[in-house]
């Protein structure tokens, strides 16, 4: 899967498990607002090896998702800066261990991005199944929106 | 404004399993038990939807084998719309789905189950992953092993229209045919993938059939069931992973049953236990009579070890030969040791890659002729397909609008969870005795369920080796002796 696109914004979710298909919203809705001749948009339920496949090539990554933190507020917005340069903890997410996928392109010597940055929402619901989000989720996806357009706004607008 | 945190509190793992380990005064295994979340949800949210909504509702059940959703209820849909897809479609369909076989069935060597062999069952847990196997094996292989999945996955991505969740299968064919371009660039990728299976199943004979450590662990009786098996086969009984006969087998090896997805309800029928959301597929005309293997129980094993027991035979040329020598050295059929499950497993790469050379070198394939419309009036659609862990039906009904007013979906995490189930009872019984357990002893039980490549309700296969897994020990006031995370 070549590209010769720099960034890749992958939201990463349910889109049938409410909540769950925050992340996978705040692409979308991205996607509508950039040029995306620059900039790959792409959505999905992945794994931790199939995280590895869909970031090599690519100089910088973000991924946007949703998470149970057990301590924030539903619609709660959060940042992971530079999850490339963290190699100490035990990431996960969707059950990926995120930095075992990193470590695995480090020692193949694959062209791993120079940075990946991880966005995500606290959400409230993520078993019923809906494709709406709840109302507290529902209301911070614009903001995220527009945070991620903030990030990129050189390389995208 | 976003708050920066750190990454440990980060913790949303769906559908994790859950084993319990209950103790006797003694120490030993009373009993043990795995849980898995439900699946039940979808056929409920289900209920209402267009059926051509199906093959991209269902697909997202499982962020692993979304392939496999997807062509299986687009095949449920064939049915359901009385349309018979075109010669090319099929096959686009099957070289897709052959593909995506290679591809799992790698990913579990390599990454899945393969570090208990490759690196060993009670290596460090820290060392017991894909950095380890990495290590063992060389960085140029595992440079061949990231190449070639991302050559596969290329081919999934451009034939169906995404890799994560493909949108390729229509009722009635697919959304686009193969062009003479692409053709010449996926043959490479097929012979390639023949060449890849051929080194992996002599890395499986060098590193574990040559150490009779593994071999004695992998015949020994801990690891051993006898029942019935399942299959997809082709009208000469040999395996197919797209369509077919299913095909069952008694603890034996005789043929016990064969028939058509469409009469999957005379043969199968699902128990209920108070304990747990999943349910248990039992073989109908056999009978529930519990957790026991043998001829009087209806537990039966899909997956690679049940098919090729249910089969008489590979379909291609170089998996017969691997074929004929897993029951040369493991004494025949069937086969009824769990761990076995990891060649077969090897051997069923081998097909699904010779299956790929076969299927795109076929100059039918580039007829563009791909889809059939001649739809007839909706009312019931049933299909079948081979998923990597075994047999997964989608059984749909709708109006005469084609709104669905029924669901039943047995997918094949479920259909072996009454063998898993009683693998791990098995094995923890053989493993912990006397009270005395270590992080050692509890990877070997779990092996007892990582040999079926189990598949929960949402992408939880992970990078480090194992589905996030939570082990429980109790004593017998149902105090907890020991917990262990697997992730």
């Amino acid at each position: 899967m070549s590209t010769t696109k720099k960034i890749l914004i992958f939201g990463i979710g349910n889109p049938y498990r409410c909540d769950d298909a925050a992340g996978i919203k705040v692409v979308q809705e991205i996607a509508k607002q950039i040029d995306t001749s620059q900039i790959e948009v792409k959505w999905g339920s992945i794994d931790g090896v199939a995280i590895l496949d869909e970031v090599v090539g690519y100089e910088r990554v973000i991924f946007v998702d949703s998470v149970k933190t057990g301590k924030g507020k539903p619609g709660e917005i959060y940042k992971i800066k530079n999850a490339s340069e963290d190699k100490t903890g035990s990431f996960t997410s969707h059950g990926i261990d995120f930095l075992m996928a990193l470590r695995v392109g480090e020692n193949f010597k694959l062209s791993m991005p120079r940075q990946i940055d991880i966005f995500a929402i606290e959400i409230k619901d993520n078993n019923s199944f809906s494709e709406e989000c709840t109302e507290e989720v529902s209301k911070s996806i614009p903001e995220l929106v527009q945070l991620i357009i903030a990030e990129i706004a050189d390389q995208c607008l | 404004m976003y708050k920066e945190i750190t990454i440990d509190p980060i913790t949303r793992l769906e559908g994790h399993g859950k084993i319990d380990i209950f103790l006797d005064d003694k120490g030993d295994v009373a009993h043990a038990c795995l849980q898995i979340p439900e699946l039940r949800g979808y056929e409920r949210f289900s209920i209402g939807r267009l059926a051509e909504e199906m093959p991209r509702i269902t697909e997202t059940i499982c962020g692993v084998c979304p392939t496999t959703h997807h062509t299986c209820s687009g095949k449920a849909l064939d049915d359901l719309y009385g349309v018979e897809p075109p010669p090319a479609a099929k096959k686009i369909r099957d070289f897709i789905y052959n593909t995506f076989m290679f591809e799992d069935h790698n990913l579990h060597f390599y990454f899945l189950g393969g570090p208990d062999f490759i690196v060993g069952p009670a290596a460090p847990k820290a060392e017991r992953n894909v950095v380890g196997v990495i290590g063992k094996v060389g960085l140029e292989i595992g440079k061949k092993v990231i190449d070639i999945r991302k050559r596969s996955r290329n081919i999934i991505q451009t034939l169906g229209g995404r890799v994560v969740h493909p949108v390729h299968c229509l009722p009635g064919g697919v959304s686009k045919p193969m062009t003479k371009e692409l053709q010449q660039e996926f043959k490479k990728t097929a012979e390639d993938a023949v060449e890849f299976a051929k080194f992996t199943l002599q890395a499986f004979d060098d590193i574990v059939l040559k150490n009779k450590a593994y071999v004695d662990l992998i015949v020994g009786d801990i690891y051993k069931h006898q029942t019935y098996y399942m299959g997809l086969v082709d009208d000469n009984n040999k395996i197919n992973f797209y369509d077919g006969w299913i095909r069952v087998v008694d603890p034996e090896g005789k043929e016990f049953a064969k028939f058509k997805a469409q009469d999957y309800l005379d043969h199968i029928a699902e128990g209920v236990e108070s304990w747990t959301y999943i349910k248990f597929p039992y073989l109908k005309n056999v009978g529930w009579k519990g957790f026991v293997d043998g001829k009087e129980s209806g537990v039966y094993r899909v997956a690679p070890l049940g098919r090729l027991n249910a089969s008489d035979g590979m379909a291609t040329p170089l998996a017969q030969e691997h074929y004929q020598r897993f029951y040369d050295t493991l004494g025949g059929k069937p086969v009824h040791n769990t761990l076995a499950t990891h060649w077969a497993r090897l051997i069923e790469a081998m097909q699904a890659a010779e299956n790929m050379v076969e299927l795109v070198n076929d100059p039918e394939i580039l007829d563009p002729n791909v889809r059939n419309m001649d739809f007839q009036t909706p009312t019931k659609g049933i299909g079948v397909i081979e998923a990597p862990r075994g047999t997964l039906f989608h059984h749909y009904e709708t109006d005469d609008k084609g709104r669905l007013t029924k669901a039943n979906l047995i997918v094949a995490t479920v259909n072996n969870s009454a063998a898993i189930n009683m693998s791990i009872e098995k094995a923890a019984r053989g493993l912990i005795k006397g009270g005395k357990v270590d992080d050692g002893l509890l990877n070997m039980v779990e092996m007892a369920f990582r040999a079926y490549d189990p598949c929960f309700a949402c992408a939880t296969h992970t990078v480090d080796g194992r589905v996030p897994l939570e082990i429980t020990i109790f004593d017998t006031e149902k105090k907890i002796v020991k917990s262990i995370k697997s992730h």
